[in-house]
């Protein structure tokens, strides 16, 4: 039942908050549960702290949604527990990704222009 | 393990099957490293909050996706197998639609509560009425307001009367009440006022209060209702008030007079019989109020204390008792036996799930295989069940809507408030919760298979298969059970109902056409008019084609609502019988078809000739000796002069066939207030009614002519109720043969594919298909056999339950129940005869090389 999307990037979005952070996550290479969930606690200052329904719901739905996969790769075991399941992103999902970062600066210029604040460099 | 790990597995198991077995594992993880980083009680604390709002927040979104995945794969199935899909819906449509419409009747008689104030404290006053009779109002008052267990009680004395309106004349019903009537229901009118004290005693003002129907069909909910003035029975009142829309306490009551101490005030027809209704004092419990009337009752009337039946003895009954009465049990025996059908339909709903899930069984596995869990299969066909028996019920609403339909005419209600509907929350609860318990029920036990089988890839445990076809064995044999029970049920009260069809009620059915008319208020009244006014009756009927003789009475069979009597003896001396005296007119008795069987009928001069004659039934003349030797002796009462006895006559069954004649005597009509016209007809009476009624209608347009039905028609509505009660359970019956039919089909067919190789090789080694397939048929009879043993035990026992349904239902007999086992065991011999066919038409090499 996984990997089986069709629709374009655009059908997707806007992407909830937690999917784009484990996007952003994964973008910088593989990552297990856990380290999903500290990395965005941490870059969002504590705000966004994913318990482990919200993370692996996430998860089970990218998966479907073909934006990531589970990586068969697995580090050093001495370095690392082998029970984790690593997760990386996909092609689609990278694309995915741009296409909400596209819709975010979009939505920031338009904005600024009502606004008047600068835009961003 | 810690017990905060355990206590988050347990939150974990409530997440959807599904979701659980990919991520149990990581889920716990990181709540135990979430955990170990939470230093203090304070940060656990927190964390456990986060972790409940987490799983509130994720656990319906899986759920919901889930549920979606799921349906879809069952639409899916259900596609690929329409016509079982269709059965199983049609079937627990109509099982779950017939227990909602079931319900619904035990709602509205049961637990609506009444539309009055506080309606579990009101009480009917039975067999003992308070002192104060009319014309004495104020003696009952004086009564009612010293109760020490009573806070209030009203009298009343009901019955029906003509309306008289711009369109005619019509029937209905009056309550003659004492003025704090409404009060005690704590119902007041809506529009105008009620009753003031003192306006119930004799000569009070003319004023009536009218009921919301009559309003609106009257005045068109015009308030200037209150103030017009309305004619009854040829007496003018004035209405004051309307009642509540929900009020029309006692029997659909459309006008209440405050005239319960003023007798003569509306001319009447009936005889009145009074009733009182009380509320307890608060603070009273029932037994004490109980007690205390009686101790009442007995001290003013000690003769009471004799009274054999409990029918008969003092008692405040609940007033829901009383409204609920005479079809409580039967309601509940129906939905006893409607319930029993719906678990024969789980039961072969379960069949049929269980068979496809074991012919899936090869699909399973490789699911399985694939990383499918049985928990996600198992949860995936319970919510194929929960949404099959939902869609089931949807449809069931329709049935359950036409029940209550069918129920309101054959069962009707004493309040419009008891109206069965099945738009009311109890009855809509009901339907959801009897589709979630069915869809549990029938899903539960293959998804309990699923998920204990061995469904590893490749094997094909025999044992595995045996202990499966155990459990179906045992699905079958619950299903004759049930069958047999319903089906026993259906034979007994069919055949009962066919013997009250053709019991001898004494008089013709066919041929006789009657119809009331009403002197009351009319100057008809006194002796004699009346009589210038039948002859031309009589006159102008006999006139009509094919009429053959006409007669009137004052009390016709099946039309009886309260017996006239008094003790007789015969020549004034030896044992006295209760009588009822019925007034008749000359060839009332030929007319009826009553036979003669000693001495004459009564004549035309007998109703003119001064000498008190009398011709007396059968019943009577037994209590005194042989009809003929009753002739010429004298019937005496207690008050009255003697009658001379002229002629014996045949008894007549006055209630129909489930009543007994009882001895009667029948007087030369005299002063009447009311007739009803009985025409024999040569043919079918129906044909004539219409042109007899314009004949009586035509002789005198003041007289009202109501309530004009052929004696068949009037058996009709007797055996309206039986009539049902009957069909309801035949229809079970049927239902239930055939469901069970169903299952014996399903499961032996299904045992044959099973078991194809196996009997390709007997075959190969000499053995013929007719000796195969007579062991299949004597492995299906033993199954059957011991369904059957269970439901003749289980129709034994709830035999006598049948005399609620109709009175006089005939006494379980081993007959009844040999010959539903002899129905069920043929059609399962056929239903397995025809399920092994393929059997005779195998091919051993095919069979053979086929594997």
């Amino acid at each position: 039942m996984s990997n089986t999307n069709r629709s374009k990037p655009e059908d997707l979005l806007p992407l909830p908050a937690p999917v784009f952070h484990i996007l952003l996550s994964l973008a910088e290479g593989e990552r297990h549960g856990y380290a999903l969930k500290r990395e965005i606690a941490a870059r969002t200052g504590g705000t966004l702290r994913l318990g482990p329904g919200v993370l692996y719901g996430s998860i089970a739905k990218m998966i479907d949604q073909g934006l990531i996969e589970e990586s068969d790769d697995r580090p050093d075991p001495h370095l690392d527990d082998e029970r984790r399941r690593y997760y990386r992103v996909t092609a689609f999902g990278r694309k995915v990704g741009h296409a909400e970062a596209a819709r975010m600066r979009d939505l920031v210029r338009l904005a600024a222009a009502k606004f008047g604040t600068r835009e961003p460099a | 393990m810690r017990l905060s790990t355990r206590l988050y597995r347990r939150l974990v198991k409530l997440y959807p099957a599904g979701f659980r077995e990919s991520y149990s594992g990581p889920l716990e993880q990181q709540f135990r490293e979430d955990y170990a980083e939470a230093r203090g009680s304070a940060a656990r604390a927190a964390l456990w909050l986060r972790t409940l709002a987490d799983f509130a927040r994720s656990m319906p979104a899986q759920a919901a996706h889930e549920l979606a995945q799921d349906s879809r794969y069952a639409f899916r199935t259900w596609r690929r197998h329409p016509l079982h899909t269709t059965f199983a819906i049609a079937v627990l449509a109509i099982a779950i639609g017939a227990n909602t419409g079931i319900f619904s009747v035990l709602n509205a008689v049961l637990l609506r509560s009444l539309p009055f104030h506080e309606p579990e404290r009101l009480a009917r006053l039975q067999a003992f009425l308070p002192p104060g009779g009319p014309p004495d109002a104020a003696r009952f008052h004086q009564w009612r307001t010293q109760s020490t267990y009573l806070s209030d009680s009203a009298r009343y004395v009901t019955g029906e009367v003509s309306l008289e309106g711009d369109r005619g004349v019509s029937r209905t019903r009056l309550t003659e009440v004492s003025s704090n009537f409404f009060a005690l229901f704590g119902r007041e009118p809506i529009a105008g006022r009620g009753f003031a004290p003192g306006e119930d005693a004799p000569g009070g003002p003319g004023i009536a209060v009218i009921s919301h129907g009559l309003w609106r069909r009257l005045f068109a909910l015009d308030p200037r209702a209150v103030g017009a003035s309305i004619r009854l029975n040829g007496t003018p009142l004035t209405i004051v008030g309307v009642a509540p829309p929900n009020f029309d306490y006692p029997q659909k009551t459309d006008i209440w007079t405050p005239t319960a101490f003023d007798y003569p005030r509306v001319p009447k027809t009936y005889i009145a019989f009074y009733f009182a209704t009380a509320r307890l004092r608060p603070g009273v419990t029932w037994a004490q109020a109980n007690s205390a009337f009686e101790a009442e009752a007995y001290a003013l009337l000690p003769h009471l204390r004799k009274a054999a039946d409990s029918r008969n003895r003092p008692a405040l009954v609940p007033l829901s008792e009383e409204l609920a009465g005479p079809i409580r049990a039967a309601s509940l025996l129906l939905m006893t036996g409607v319930g029993l059908l719906l678990l024969l339909a789980c039961a072969n709903v379960a069949n049929f799930f269980l068979a496809r899930a074991l012919s899936r069984a090869d699909e399973l596995r490789v699911r399985t295989a694939l990383g499918a869990s049985r928990a996600r299969l198992a949860q995936q066909l319970l919510t194929e069940a929960v949404l099959l028996s939902f869609i089931a019920a949807v449809l069931g609403l329709a049935v359950a809507h036409w029940t209550t339909i069918v129920a309101m005419t054959y069962q009707p209600v004493q309040s419009i408030s008891q109206a069965y509907t099945i738009f009311d929350w109890r009855v809509l609860c009901f339907a959801i919760a009897a589709a979630t318990a069915t869809g549990l029920l029938f899903g539960a036990g293959p998804a309990l298979y699923i998920s204990r089988a061995d469904l590893a890839l490749g094997s094909r445990a025999s044992t595995a298969g045996r202990r499966h076809s155990n459990a179906r064995a045992i699905l079958v044999g619950t299903q004759v059970a049930v069958a047999v029970v319903l089906l026993t049920g259906s034979l007994g009260l069919g055949r009962t109902f066919r013997a009250l069809l053709h019991t001898d009620n004494g008089y013709e059915l066919r041929s006789l056409a009657t119809m009331t008319v009403s002197f009351a208020g009319t100057g008809y009244m006194s002796d004699e008019r009346w009589r210038v006014y039948y002859d031309d009756v009589v006159r102008t009927v006999r006139a009509v084609p094919d009429v053959l003789s006409v007669s009137a009475t004052g009390a016709l069979p099946l039309a009886i609502e309260a017996y006239q009597g008094a003790m007789f003896t015969l020549d004034g001396s030896g044992p006295t019988t209760f009588t009822s005296t019925i007034a008749i007119t000359p060839d009332y008795l030929r007319t009826m078809g009553v036979r003669l069987l000693a001495g004459r009928d009564l004549t035309a001069d007998d109703l003119t000739s001064g000498e008190a004659v009398a011709v007396v039934n059968e019943q009577l003349a037994r209590a005194f000796g042989e009809p003929s030797t009753v002739i010429g002796r004298s019937l005496t009462a207690t008050v009255g002069r003697p009658r001379r006895i002229v002629g014996v006559v045949t008894g007549m069954r006055d209630g129909g066939p489930t009543s007994r004649a009882h001895p009667q005597a029948f007087l030369p009509a005299r002063s009447m207030r009311s007739l009803t016209i009985v025409a024999k007809v040569k043919g079918d009476a129906a044909s004539r009614i219409a042109v007899i009624r314009d004949a009586v209608a035509g002789v005198d347009a003041k007289i009202p002519v109501f309530d004009v039905k052929t004696m068949d028609q009037r058996l009709d509505d007797t055996l309206a109720r039986p009539r049902f009660y009957m069909t309801s359970v035949v229809f079970f019956g049927g239902l239930a043969l055939l469901l069970s039919i169903a299952g014996v089909y399903g499961v032996v067919s299904y045992a044959c594919g099973e078991r194809i190789r196996e009997m390709g090789i007997r075959l190969a080694l000499g053995s013929t298909p007719g000796r195969l397939r007579g062991r299949l048929l004597v492995r299906t009879l033993i199954t059957v056999g011991l369904g059957a043993i269970a439901g003749i035990t289980a129709a034994a026992a709830s035999a006598s339950q049948l005399q609620h349904l109709i009175k006089g239902a005939e006494q379980h007999t081993f007959a009844t129940s040999a010959l539903a086992v002899l129905g069920t065991i043929l059609v399962a011999s056929a239903a397995t005869w025809i399920a092994t066919q393929r059997v005779a038409r195998l091919d051993v090499t095919d069979v053979l090389r086929g594997n």
